[in-house]
């Protein structure tokens, strides 16, 4: 059985957690295979085709973990277009099978292929994923850390931020959810309990997407739209989508790409120009003969 | 500096920044005097972002490279980037926001910090002067800082599409008055249409 998924040119990143198994560790990584199954397809792997299994696998790595427990596998996927075949022996995981994860907060007992394949095929249902958001971004960790303060806490607390942060909660209106107040609220309430979190970066413009997109993307209500008739009461909403939004910035370190300096930024454009040198030298030629000889220069 | 592929359609290409604080309808002035459009939505203005437009002034057709820049302090950094090569200038401020108005001193001095401003021509601008009931800054406080720094002044709205052209003819015009004193001063002027020409034309050689 063969399967095509596509994605956009937007590089995706698939971070899990496996649990430490002798049985994980004798598998092969994840392979994934160039193959097609009509001939639009084949003509354009074909092209592409030896450059594309190096291209798929950047980086296949384990690395163990603090704790010693976790194995922490990293495969980034950067091609449009992108198939994977399906072992027959590898059984795709089902609603109960994420339920058994989440319950045990471990992989204990799944390959690696059966996880990144479920994941692949998008078999996660709705409310299932919203919980894996929960379990994946470290919430319950972060949550100790923060220690005697709390998301409400953090809220309350002032900030200089604060009307930086109400001139664009107000236009940051990505979506029709947005329209109504009570949710520029949250928008609103997220930022300024991160400004307070994290005294050093405060509050900069481009944050005020990040949390809106979480937002739409964790409202039950703009998901599910056999909700639409009732009145939905998600008391925790907000404060997960802090959490999410904390793991993001600070677990994933994406502070850096806005704090004083733009120092993380500096590091992904280079990463940008670096990649754009290797895979469409003819664009990176063009930019050269125009001027723009580095890019980071127009950060400066 | 980019360059079209077809000379013949400006005389001259110019460089021109809006900054001011954050909210004060920097991006709406720019897409109503751009694209007559305007919109009460508009997302923050990340980085920088820069629109063309061709006028005619004095029957020269004078290409405006417009760019639009973020208001944040965080970003004023990687603003400065954006005044190397600037003719001209709209600097901003809110007519409601008593602050933006107040903080005009400090972009005049970055202004003067980033460019060389003898060549940089300035206009200020009170924007939103349509929201009569919230001002906060009268029209005679904007003429007279304006008279301090010996600066054109124009209170516009985006919104109702008031002074928006007025400002940038203005400001085009005083532009292009520098520009031929420049010419006329220096035979070779940063800005020579002539070479442009002669550029343009082997490379349309080289590719045809």
């Amino acid at each position: 059985m063969w399967l095509t998924k596509s994605y956009s040119f937007i590089k995706t990143r698939i971070d899990y957690h496996i649990k430490k198994s002798s049985q994980i560790q004798e598998q092969q990584p994840v392979v994934i295979k160039q193959q097609s199954s009509n001939f639009k397809n084949r003509q354009r792997s074909t092209s592409v085709n030896k450059s594309m299994t190096k291209i798929n696998i950047i980086k296949d790595f384990y690395y163990i973990s603090k704790d010693d427990q976790y194995v922490y596998n990293t495969i980034e996927i950067t091609d449009n277009l992108f198939i994977e075949q399906i072992k027959k022996e590898n059984k795709i995981l089902e609603k109960i099978d994420w339920l058994v994860i989440l319950k045990n907060k471990s992989f204990l007992g799944y390959k690696i292929q059966q996880i990144h394949q479920s994941i692949m095929l998008q078999t996660i249902e709705y409310d299932i994923r919203r919980q894996w958001w929960i379990f994946a971004s470290n919430q319950e960790q972060n949550m100790k850390e923060l220690k005697n303060q709390s998301f409400q806490k953090l809220i309350l607390s002032d900030t200089l931020h604060k009307i930086q942060i109400k001139k664009d909660a107000a236009r940051t209106i990505i979506h029709d959810m947005f329209k109504q107040q009570e949710n520029q609220q949250s928008l609103k309430n997220i930022l300024i309990a991160y400004a307070n979190y994290d005294k050093e970066l405060g509050y900069v413009q481009g944050l005020n997407i990040i949390v809106a997109n979480l937002l739409v993307c964790y409202d039950l209500s703009v998901n599910d739209s056999q909700l639409n008739d009732f009145e939905i009461i998600d008391k925790d909403r907000d404060e997960t989508v802090f959490f999410i939004f904390l793991y993001i910035m600070k677990d994933r370190n994406w502070r850096t790409v806005f704090l004083e300096g733009f120092k993380g930024l500096r590091l992904k454009i280079d990463v940008l120009e670096q990649m754009i040198k290797k895979k469409i030298p003819e664009l990176h030629k063009h930019f050269y003969d125009e001027g723009i000889v580095k890019m980071n220069l127009y950060l400066d | 500096m980019s360059r079209q592929a077809n000379s013949q359609d400006y005389d001259w290409l110019v460089k021109v920044i809006v900054i001011g604080d954050s909210g004060v309808g920097k991006t709406n002035i720019l897409s109503q005097f751009c694209d007559a459009k305007f919109s009460i939505t508009h997302m923050a203005t990340l980085g920088v972002d820069f629109k063309i437009k061709t006028i005619d002034v004095d029957g020269k057709k004078l290409k405006l490279q417009i760019w639009d820049t973020a208001g944040q302090e965080r970003f004023r950094n990687i603003t400065k980037t954006y005044y190397k090569g600037a003719q001209g200038v709209i600097l901003t401020y809110s007519v409601i926001d008593r602050q933006s108005f107040q903080n005009v001193d400090g972009w005049l001095r970055s202004i003067q910090e980033n460019t060389n401003s003898n060549d940089v021509q300035l206009v200020l601008v009170g924007n939103k002067a349509d929201m009569s009931a919230e001002r906060q800054v009268t029209m005679e406080e904007g003429q007279k800082l304006s008279q301090q720094y010996n600066i054109p002044f124009f209170e516009t709205s985006a919104k109702s599409n008031m002074n928006i052209n007025e400002s940038f003819h203005n400001l085009a015009q005083r532009i292009i008055s520098t520009l031929c004193k420049m010419q006329a001063n220096d035979d070779a002027p940063k800005l020579n249409l002539k070479q442009t020409e002669g550029k343009e034309k082997t490379k349309a050689d080289g590719c045809c």
